[in-house]
């Protein structure tokens, strides 16, 4: 199988925030930092779904802005259409767009649907005039399950998953290649979430689409992803197909997602304990406080990602020489 | 079981509240039953009527003059015919809540200590004596180093680590009823898991009852014995909680249940329910699945009673009867 040129390569991306942003803090030698992100690298084929999964403080909504160059890296670059976007983000922007968890929140309440919608139009040259825009909005609408009238509403008269229609018309309304989608179903009730990724499926076959789709449902991501990569404080543990991954994780943090997932007693948990602070990640593997199967090795040495023949890379000692 | 006086008895609760749309009615006829040491689970989608129907059937839903009719039987008394007093020991002593927010319901400016050993002392125990009994509670609540955390404030500890204490709070004054609204929502899943696993061991050796609301089949599936499933305001379904899971038989918990995704979207569309949930304040008559519900028939105008259907099953529509 000849791989296809990625359209989205990450290599050894990190970022890191101080904890006190202030400008005494930057001066301040030794500043503590939050390593949301750490040496994650990995890419996107053209028209693939992408799951990034974890729990909250894993960083992915983090990679995910900083892989659209939202926010600079720390370290590592972004490759998107096989370049370096460099200092012309605004062809990046044009072709890679974002969709968030809460329309609410990321939908001007004082705009009607279609002045949210002509914003990205008239930015990016869509359209002569204002006739030509309505008529492309009214289009964009339909693609989303909407009526056209709809674009003369307020975010507040829209109920939720009407309002995250609104969410992905707007970030297709400039034809991008790529959409990271933020938890894009999580505010959601579960029977609006099926017509939502019912129609993220739809809209990606009929335009090509590529998702960055981050979540911390691993039924859904299961059931939308071609691939999966697991974070955990800042790190991809394991990323491979997601039908492996859910038959048969190794990395013991996956392992002990699924359990948690699939579960249906009330069995101890595999991972016991909460996350640790990502300003203090532990030595080692970071995952080793709360792994069931941790060795001395996992304490002292970082496990490098490994890969297997069957496309699954895992970062863990168990698969890569053992822990002792 | 079934034979003895249920602990906890809401019959044919009303509530309503005035909106800017217009009226509408959280809670239409809700009638269920909880057997002492008995899990029930109330689960349903926002605005379903799920939270303000529990928390009117212990009467902390505010204003309380939403509450138009119904009985509420405590072990065989109607909590509406209490004064204020006696409703403030009963909730202090016999039925505690535990809530989605933690952070909303710790006070901010009490250390972790003083708000778990405040209830023990309201009701006559020394300050020693509560601090025990604090403390056994956040170890069984597996939280690390509890004597330092009674000298914490609730911003010092994770979200996980405060619902902990929420739920150690709860438990304090060993209630005979807990009422858990969402009780995990918040939490990641490893850290729900082992919450879930914790609070039912508690409860098992307390003898406790419990009422779980959830929006989440994967809690109600695990935590509960009898599950009952609301939709606009009222209870469609109610049953021992596997078999009403493997063979749902009102058509609402049959899409519900069909719209988690299982399987990869190579299988085909996720069966979505089409439309959106009703306006509450514009209900139609009869049935208030009828708009979404794939089987409507000419019967779905006429109000469906929730009705017997199998031993221990009930289910309000004429089809589940007719089955």
């Amino acid at each position: 199988m000849s791989a296809p040129a990625p359209l989205l390569e990450l290599a050894g991306v990190s970022k890191h925030y101080p904890v006190r942003p202030s400008v005494l803090g930057r001066l301040l030698p030794n500043q503590p930092m939050v390593r949301a992100v750490e040496d994650v690298s990995l890419a996107i084929a053209p028209r693939e779904t992408l799951g990034l999964v974890g729990e909250s403080g894993s960083g992915k909504s983090t990679l995910g802005r900083v892989a659209l160059l939202l926010e600079p890296p720390t370290a590592g670059t972004v490759r998107f259409e096989g370049a370096d976007p460099g200092g012309d983000l605004r062809r990046m922007r044009r072709r890679a767009q974002m969709v968030f968890q809460d329309p609410q929140s990321s939908l001007n309440r004082s705009l009607t649907v279609e002045a949210i919608l002509s914003s990205p139009l008239a930015v990016h040259g869509f359209g002569r005039d204002r006739a030509e825009r309505r008529a492309r909005i009214a289009a964009l609408l339909e693609m989303v399950g909407l009526r056209p009238e709809m674009m003369r509403r307020f975010p507040h008269e829209l109920s939720g998953g009407q309002r995250q229609r609104v969410g992905i018309a707007r970030a297709l309304a400039i034809e991008p290649a790529l959409i990271v989608l933020d938890e894009p179903t999580s505010a959601l009730d579960v029977s609006i979430q099926a017509q939502v990724v019912n129609l993220l499926v739809e809209l990606q076959q009929r335009l090509s689409l590529t998702y960055l789709f981050i979540s911390h449902d691993l039924r859904l991501v299961r059931w939308l992803c071609d691939r999966v990569a697991v974070m955990y404080l800042g790190r991809i543990v394991e990323i491979g197909p997601a039908a492996v991954l859910w038959n048969a994780p190794r990395h013991p943090y996956t392992h002990a997602l699924l359990s948690a997932v699939t579960a249906d007693t009330l069995a101890p948990p595999e991972a016991a304990g909460e996350v640790p602070s990502p300003i203090r990640p532990p030595p080692g593997c970071a995952f080793h406080p709360r792994c069931p199967m941790a060795g001395p090795r996992c304490r002292a040495e970082l496990p490098r990602p490994h890969a297997s023949a069957d496309g699954v890379t895992v970062a863990c000692h168990l698969h890569d020489g053992g822990v002792a | 079981m079934p034979d003895a006086a249920p602990l906890f008895q809401v019959r044919g609760l009303v509530t309503r509240f005035r909106t800017e749309a217009g009226e509408i009615f959280p809670s239409r006829d809700v009638s269920f039953q909880i057997h002492a040491g008995e899990v029930l689970g109330l689960v349903g989608e926002s605005g379903s009527g799920k939270s303000v129907t529990a928390r009117s059937a212990i009467r902390l839903q505010q204003p309380e003059s939403a509450t138009l009719a119904g009985e509420l039987l405590y072990r065989g008394q109607d909590l509406r015919g209490l004064d204020g007093e006696s409703l403030r020991r009963l909730r202090a002593q016999e039925i505690a809540m535990v809530v989605q927010d933690p952070a909303a319901a710790l006070n901010p400016v009490l250390t972790i200590g003083a708000q778990l050993t405040r209830i023990h002392r309201l009701h006559g125990g020394s300050a020693a004596e509560a601090e025990r009994v604090a403390l056994d509670l956040l170890q069984r609540m597996r939280i690390a180093e509890p004597e330092s955390r009674l000298a914490a404030y609730p911003h010092q500890l994770s979200g996980g680590m405060r619902q902990r204490v929420l739920i150690a709070l709860a438990l304090m004054c060993r209630p005979k009823l807990l009422i858990a609204d969402e009780p995990t929502t918040a939490l990641d899943v490893t850290v729900e898991a082992e919450i879930l696993a914790l609070l039912d061991e508690l409860r098992r050796e307390m003898g406790m009852a419990m009422l779980v609301i959830s929006h989440n089949l994967s809690v109600i599936g695990r935590m509960c014995d009898r599950v009952a499933v609301m939709y606009a305001g009222r209870i469609v379904e109610e049953g021992p909680t596997r078999e009403l899971l493997a063979a749902p038989r009102h058509p609402y918990t049959r899409a519900l249940l069909a719209s988690v995704p299982r399987g990869s979207k190579e299988d085909g569309p996720l069966p979505a329910i089409p439309g959106e949930p009703p306006d509450l304040a514009r209900l139609p008559p009869g049935c208030p699945f009828q708009a979404r519900c794939p089987e409507v028939g000419p019967a779905c105008t006429a109000t469906q009673a929730l009705r017997p259907i199998a031993p221990g099953r009930a289910a309000a529509c004429w089809r589940a009867e007719a089955a």
